[in-house]
């Protein structure tokens, strides 16, 4: 089972905690850590963690007490715990600097074998410039910088780093070919370079009636809509079905007014002003214009991106209270739902796109570990939009369904379904 | 089997409100929970017939939700029965000539089955027991007026009004205002069980951290479920709303 094992040690372990079923390629342990418990460096250290707790979390990982934790009560440094975690293929290292350029010698070691990735934090208040601040084995390492000790402007690359991937970075720019090719193609790259994961619509051809499932499919797995307004874009037919597509998948929605924007699409609230820049005559925007242009998405994509994740746990959640039946959160998304008089317990589990493989493991996995903890019987369901699944994808959910015996459900009956069963 | 009428209407809101967002959300989340079939395990739609304004704003939408219940459904590749979404002239499109050309190419006939017909000849014909305003309900009743008297349920959502001081009291009889009923059986539960729910996962995970910026959240689908799809539905007891 993919996991990670999110350590905080700030002069001493603090926090440990692992997530099942996060999209990372191999299990990982990453370590959060910084010299001493207080000062500056600290603080960097704390607000690092939690900004990745809370990435992670956006990615439908499940938190779950560590191994340590839970058998001992206790957490362990890291140089003696990762061993006894099964899967863990790989070390990550967050180190942040206090300006000492020292770390306990334990540590150093541990994560001095090979294949350890370390990622250097230094804010700009401690050292310049920062390699200075690092111990000598990592002192060949790029750090990553901060201002105000804000770690928030790295964190997608702290989580590219450390081999965690996954949809929540995928942007999708939409916008009309003949009036903003070139720009587009401008923040593509410049996307690319923050780490973000960009695509740019693959379509050219004249619409044909099937440009609804072209477009759903394309929009499938990004986390948010880019969309590129300018004079025209109501006349395009694909950038509407773009927007009502990401709409209606909960993606995350950020529109950049380019000279001339009408402000077509209302509902997209978070907008960037950029109708006072000047385009050159090739179509192209200054590279400070568009800079400031993805600083600004940048800082407005971890509120877009977590509308899905907020979606799939709201609606169960609410579905749960408003049925007065008795339930336990595991997750986002993630309930344990204990009915009254005795009948089977159940496991629920929410998902904004089609189930895949691994949700069905997950949820099967949970059912089995409730039954093994003497539950007389228990039930195991998932919602998602599974009545959009076509072909391939409806054999491969069916067949996912009857093997792992976990029942799907389209989410649009989702209260019917919890009501029967309270 | 029951009939449902969507009525839309384009919210007239200050630049910068959540509210369009949410109106889009609540049309996607209606539809879907309309055509979902309620106790059939395998997706299926359901019996009861839809029908929505022939409008270009929410026909991408539109579009999006009938074509999850329109198309094959493998693996024995069974046809789905009718056009998810029957259509009604709202009068909006003739307003609208720009827009012939994607008119064209989302009227699909599997998706949608075009009456050619008003509202009022809509209901005429048709006799729908159920209306789902998606929109201001003060607006919505100020220009349909009497015609949503021959609604036994009227349904409308608070998180759509713009402001008016009452908007209930402007449509006939009783109107439901799903996401209110939803939110107030959630306080209900607080209140009346033995312990108040659990908070959620969500709001566990960000108790101490930044809240994001995002518009409220409200569960249109199962607020609509909820009001007018659940089968134990004890609130009306006069057989005032027959079948669903």
């Amino acid at each position: 089972m993919r996991s990670i094992l999110l350590q905080l040690h700030t002069g001493r372990p603090v926090k440990c905690e692992s997530w099942s079923d996060a999209p990372v390629a191999h299990g990982v342990q990453i370590t959060v850590y910084s010299e001493n418990s207080h000062g500056d460096a600290a603080t960097l250290a704390v607000r690092t963690h939690a900004a990745l707790e809370r990435e992670i979390a956006r990615l439908n990982a499940i938190r779950m007490p560590a191994p340590c934790v839970a058998l001992d009560g206790h957490i362990y440094p890291a140089f003696t715990c990762a061993g006894a975690v099964k899967e863990l293929a790989g070390r990550v290292l967050i180190f942040v600097a206090d300006g000492s350029a020292t770390m306990d010698s334990r540590m150093q070691s541990y994560f001095s074998m090979p294949g350890t990735v370390i990622i250097p934090v230094v804010d700009g208040s401690i050292a310049n410039p920062p390699q200075r601040a690092l111990p000598a084995f990592m002192r060949t390492t790029l750090a990553e910088t901060t201002t105000g000790l804000d770690p928030g402007p790295i964190i997608p690359r702290i989580l590219r780093g450390a081999g965690i991937v996954g949809s929540s970075v995928r942007i999708f720019i939409s916008y009309r070919h003949a009036e903003a090719a070139t720009i587009a193609g401008q923040l593509f790259h410049a996307l690319a370079e923050r780490n973000f994961e960009p695509f740019l619509d693959r379509f050219n051809s004249r619409p044909g009636d099937d440009f609804v499932a072209l477009v759903r499919e394309e929009l499938a797995d990004k986390a948010l809509l880019l969309s590129l307004e300018t004079p025209g874009i109501r006349q395009s037919l694909y950038c509407r079905q773009e927007v009502a597509t990401a709409v209606s998948r909960r993606m995350g929605l950020i529109a950049v007014d380019l000279p001339g924007s009408r402000q077509v699409f209302k509902v997209i609230r978070h907008r960037i002003d950029a109708t006072g820049l000047t385009i050159s005559t090739d179509g192209k925007i200054k590279n400070s214009d568009l800079m400031s242009i993805v600083d600004q998405i940048a800082n407005i994509f971890p509120h877009e991106a977590a509308r899905r994740p907020r979606w799939q746990d709201g609606n169960l959640h609410g579905a749960l209270a408003a049925a007065g039946v008795s339930f336990t959160p595991e997750g986002l998304g993630r309930y344990l739902v204990h009915p009254r008089g005795g009948g089977s317990k159940r496991v629920l589990a929410m998902t904004a796109t089609l189930p895949n493989t691994n949700l069905f493991i997950e949820v099967e996995g949970r059912r089995d570990q409730v039954l093994a903890s003497s539950a007389p019987a228990c039930d195991a369901a998932i919602f998602g939009p599974v009545s959009a699944a076509r072909s391939g994808r409806y054999r491969e959910i069916g067949w996912l369904a009857r093997k792992s015996g976990v029942d799907t459900h389209d989410e649009g009956r989702l209260m019917r379904y919890i009501r029967r069963i309270r | 089997m029951a009939g449902f009428v969507l009525l839309y209407e384009q919210l007239s809101t200050d630049r910068g409100s959540w509210q369009p967002l949410l109106q889009h959300q609540a049309i996607v989340a209606v539809a879907r929970a309309i055509l979902t079939h309620g106790s059939s395990i395998e997706p299926e739609l359901s019996g009861d017939t839809l029908f929505a304004p022939l409008n270009l704003e929410i026909l991408p939408l539109l579009a999006l939700v009938a074509s999850d219940f329109a198309d094959f459904a493998e693996p024995e590749g069974r046809e789905r029965p009718r056009p998810p979404i029957r259509l009604y002239d709202d009068g909006s499109w003739k307003d609208d000539p720009e827009g012939a050309d994607e008119l064209r190419h989302l009227l699909h006939q599997s998706w949608f089955e075009r009456l050619n017909l008003d509202f009022a000849g809509t209901i005429d014909k048709y006799r729908p027991e159920n209306c789902v305003i998606l929109g201001d309900p003060g607006q919505v009743a100020a220009r349909y007026g009497r015609l949503l008297e021959s609604f036994n349920r009227i349904i409308h959502f608070n998180h759509l009004a713009s402001g008016s001081p009452d908007p209930r009291a402007r449509l006939p009889g009783q109107p439901i205002a799903a996401d209110g009923l939803f939110e107030d059986t959630i306080e209900r539960a607080k209140i009346d069980g033995e312990a108040a729910p659990p908070v959620s996962a969500w709001d566990a995970a960000l108790r101490e951290a930044t809240k994001p910026e995002l518009e409220p959240f409200v569960a249109f689908g199962p607020a609509l479920e909820m009001a007018a799809l659940t089968d134990d539905d004890d609130r009306f007891d006069d057989g005032r709303f027959g079948a669903r």
